[in-house]
């Protein structure tokens, strides 16, 4: 990483569409945050690293720029260096420990949702934590992804899937928050005749990579990594219904944890759509969908973006007919997961979004899609109209509802 | 399922102007299309202008790109563009008579040019304008226009002034600016600090008049002063190529093409001169792309669709593994995905004189095709842009119009629909 500096030709495509560098003139920008700073402290000049943290991690610099460097890597090292030598604050504690949370907080659900809508307590975590009191939490579930999917009988339990096994890797929001969303990708992967296989996991670690905890993180990685890497060994795919998820297991495990076992993984992990896409190019996709019309525009995750696979769900959802769909291409959502609700963000994180905001409210649509859970939330905040995953809608097309 | 990988009816190489412009004449063609591309292309860097032709077309070389598609291809692709764009909100004006405009600078000189920026400081001999920069905008400074505008248009009346940004935005950078501008309730603050101004001459104003809404921004301002309110685009990356680069990424897609960013194309399989492959290097590994066709349009040099020489370790930032193992250079330039040979004109690469009127011959050096974009040999393979041999976009004054109209015909071609 220290030699990347040396490509950058401060050609500003990176600064041109930083999300952040426009609206926040506290920034520093991608180019003199990243490779310009780093050119300096190579040199061994005293640098200012300040007004690097609002940096969203959207990556947009490194999918722009021509030189192939990641300039979001190297705005983000110095938060790594400090959490390595002060710690994680409460707050950033709090935020990154989302399966902890998830764990508590769907047992008392009820409670923890009507907790967390008082005006009181969102005013003393704003005192207290700096969560912004105008973001909304998300609601926890009933019960918990996990423990629907113990209960419930596989349909392969007298005869093998006729097109194999697949293993899932939900996540935390799926698994405490959204538990629909598993359960409706459950239904469409067993429609397809895949049998799904839950192994046991823990948070991904993105949460604490973002607010600069990797060292943990690593910890979390190497226990999701001996948990797939057996079925990985044996070809089974691992699908991702959380793009962040898919991101950080795919790339980050090996290129920025350095986990050992991660290269086997990351070849055989797919985004749900992803995966989707490859059955229908072998054309093995069930195409039995009910005609439905609705226009959804879509807005697809930074996190998706930078895996360079396309935009799978705009592919598959034209699959329906009379859908139309498309990729709006509006720009990071700025919510950028936990970033969104830190007081001194939250002013940002609406500023990022409002060309996301305009595209929604133009398309004139009901309801507008995306894969990342952290993006919908953020599109119903802008917005106020719900947004959807799209494996929501393939769910309804198949008729399993 | 063993190696990831896409099928489709077209991919693209390129996420310019001319591979853009290809997945439109693809999609034009009823064909599934994905564009594939490392990065963005260049053309958030340019002027926004659209270059044509700055000569005749009679002294136009053999082989030119223009030469090669013909005449009425070339105005189709124009039309094609003008047609987009206006869907776009982007507004691109012939002027009547088919002539070049003369664009304002940054530093007040003229640059001839078909198709203006919407927005874009246009200047006609015998008018008058008045040209304004904002206080602590670094880049512009209204005066060394105004004195440059003078000397290359002496009968054009100019005036100059400067005037303050409301709340003290000063010192901010220009897309800051821009995005504030974007907001109705600042930019009518802003009319009413120019309003003391207006002497009822044209305004030239520095250019930072908002970012997707740049028509709206320009509009308003236009209606509040009661004159005319055009831009002059600052020092490169100036905001019209960023609006037209912006707008264009999600036409194409509102268009129905796939736009894969973040993906390296570094090698290629083909049988008896189809290409069956494209493996493109990606944060999640590597992924091969499938198609009946593919457009090349992956920018030259310095879009590093050709190289010089292999990559010099520790310059190049791509971890190891994404280095391609470049054969040993026999001739100066190599194209690096399917290793095409490299058209370069005989004598020096470059002339000594920076701004020699012919031009450097580098700029000239691409992949020789046929009238269907194809290179000798090839089959399903069609080239476009600044790829193509035979050209020099400054000396003629014709990049814009190049990669416009080959990339719509290498589009049409790919997608299979011939005219």
């Amino acid at each position: 990483m220290t030699i990347q500096y040396d490509a950058c030709l401060k050609c500003n495509l990176c600064e041109l569409h930083c999300p952040v560098f426009r609206v926040a003139p506290a920034f520093p920008g991608p180019k003199n945050g990243g490779p310009g700073i780093e050119r300096l402290r190579a040199a061994g000049r005293p640098v200012d690293e300040s007004g690097l943290d609002l940096c969203l991690g959207c990556r947009t610099c490194e999918v722009v720029c021509p030189a192939g460097l990641s300039p979001a890597a190297l705005v983000h090292q110095p938060k790594i260096d400090k959490v390595r030598r002060k710690g994680l604050p409460a707050r950033e504690w709090l935020l990154a420990h989302t399966n902890l949370m998830g764990e508590v907080a769907t047992r008392l659900s009820g409670v923890t949702n009507a907790t967390l809508r008082l005006k009181p307590v969102r005013i003393m975590m704003e005192n207290v934590l700096r969560i912004d009191r105008r973001r909304p939490m998300p609601r926890y579930a009933r019960g918990t992804f996990r423990s629907w999917f113990a209960r419930r009988p596989s349909p392969w339990r007298d005869r093998p899937a006729p097109n194999g096994q697949v293993v899932y890797f939900h996540g935390c929001s799926t698994n405490y928050m959204l538990p629909e969303i598993g359960r409706q990708t459950v239904a469409v992967l067993e429609h397809n005749g895949f049998e799904v296989i839950l192994p046991p996991q823990r948070c991904c670690g993105l949460p604490l990579i973002g607010n600069g905890e990797i060292d943990e993180a690593r910890n979390w990685a190497e226990y999701n990594v001996s948990q797939l890497r057996p079925y990985a060994e044996k070809g089974i795919p691992i699908i991702f219904t959380s793009t962040s998820c898919s991101l950080t297991i795919k790339q980050e495990y090996s290129h920025l944890l350095g986990v050992d076992g991660a290269e086997t993984v990351s070849p055989l992990c797919y985004d749900l759509f992803e995966f989707l896409a490859h059955l229908h190019d072998e054309g093995r996709l069930r195409l039995d969908f009910r005609p439905s019309t609705q226009v959804l525009p879509y807005h697809q995750p930074c996190h998706q973006r930078v895996q360079g696979i396309g935009t799978p769900a705009v592919r598959l959802l034209r699959l329906i007919p009379r859908v139309e769909a498309w990729n709006m291409d509006a720009g990071c959502c700025g919510a950028s997961g936990t970033h969104g609700y830190k007081r001194e963000k939250y002013e940002i994180s609406m500023a990022v979004g409002e060309p996301l905001r305009q595209a929604i409210v133009a398309s004139g649509a009901e309801r507008a899609v995306s894969d990342c859970e952290a993006c919908r939330w953020q599109m119903e905040h802008l917005t106020g109209r719900p947004a959807v995953h799209p494996v929501t809608v393939l769910w309804e097309a198949y008729g399993l509802g | 399922m063993k190696k990831r990988s896409h099928t489709y009816d077209v991919v693209i190489l390129g996420a310019g102007l001319s591979g853009l412009m290809a997945a439109l004449g693809a999609r034009r063609a009823g064909a599934d299309v994905a564009i594939v591309a490392e990065g963005g292309g260049a053309l958030e860097l340019s002027s926004g202008n659209i270059d044509l032709l700055a000569g005749p077309w009679d002294a136009l070389p053999d082989g030119h790109p223009y030469r090669l598609i013909g005449a009425d291809a070339v105005r189709q692709g124009m039309d094609e563009f003008v047609a987009a764009a206006h869907a776009m909100d982007l507004p691109y004006m012939e002027d009547v008579g088919q002539q070049n405009q003369w664009t304002v600078t940054a530093v007040g000189g003229l640059r001839s040019t078909y198709l203006p920026a919407p927005g874009a400081a246009v200047v006609r001999p015998g008018e008058s304008v008045q040209v304004v920069g904002f206080r602590g905008l670094r880049e512009f400074h209204p005066g060394v226009v105004a004195e440059g505008l003078h000397r290359a248009m002496p009968d054009l009346r100019v005036t100059w002034s400067w005037a303050d940004l409301p709340e003290g935005l000063a010192g901010l950078h220009t897309l800051q600016i821009a995005r504030r501008l974007e907001e109705p309730a600042y930019r009518e603050q802003l009319a009413t600090q120019l309003r003391s101004l207006n002497t009822g001459a044209r305004l030239l104003l520095a250019g930072v008049l908002g970012l997707d809404n740049a028509a709206a921004v320009r509009n308003d301002l236009s209606a509040a002063l009661g004159v005319p309110v055009a831009e002059v685009p600052l020092l490169s990356p100036s905001l019209p190529g960023l609006r037209l680069g912006s707008a264009l990424v999600r036409h194409v897609q509102r268009a129905g093409a796939d736009l894969h960013l973040g993906a390296r194309a570094t090698g290629a399989t083909s049988e008896d001169g189809q290409v069956t492959s494209v493996t493109c290097l990606t944060a999640g590994g590597s992924i091969e792309y499938r198609a009946g066709a593919f457009v090349l349009a992956t920018g030259g040099l310095l879009g590093r669709g050709l190289d010089v020489a292999a990559p010099s370790p520790g310059i190049k930032a791509a971890p190891a593994s994404v280095h391609v193992a470049a054969p040993a250079p026999a001739r100066p330039l190599h194209e690096v995905i399917f290793g095409l040979p490299v058209d370069v004109p005989a004598g020096p690469l470059a002339d000594a004189d920076l701004l020699a009127p012919g031009g450097h011959a580098f700029v000239r050096a691409g992949i020789r095709t046929d009238a269907h974009l194809r290179p000798q040999g090839w089959t399903n393979l069609h080239i476009c842009g600044k790829m193509l041999a035979g050209y020099d976009p400054y000396a003629e004054g014709c990049g814009g119009g190049v990669a416009i109209a080959t990339g719509w015909r290498a589009g049409l071609l790919a997608g299979g629909a011939t005219q």
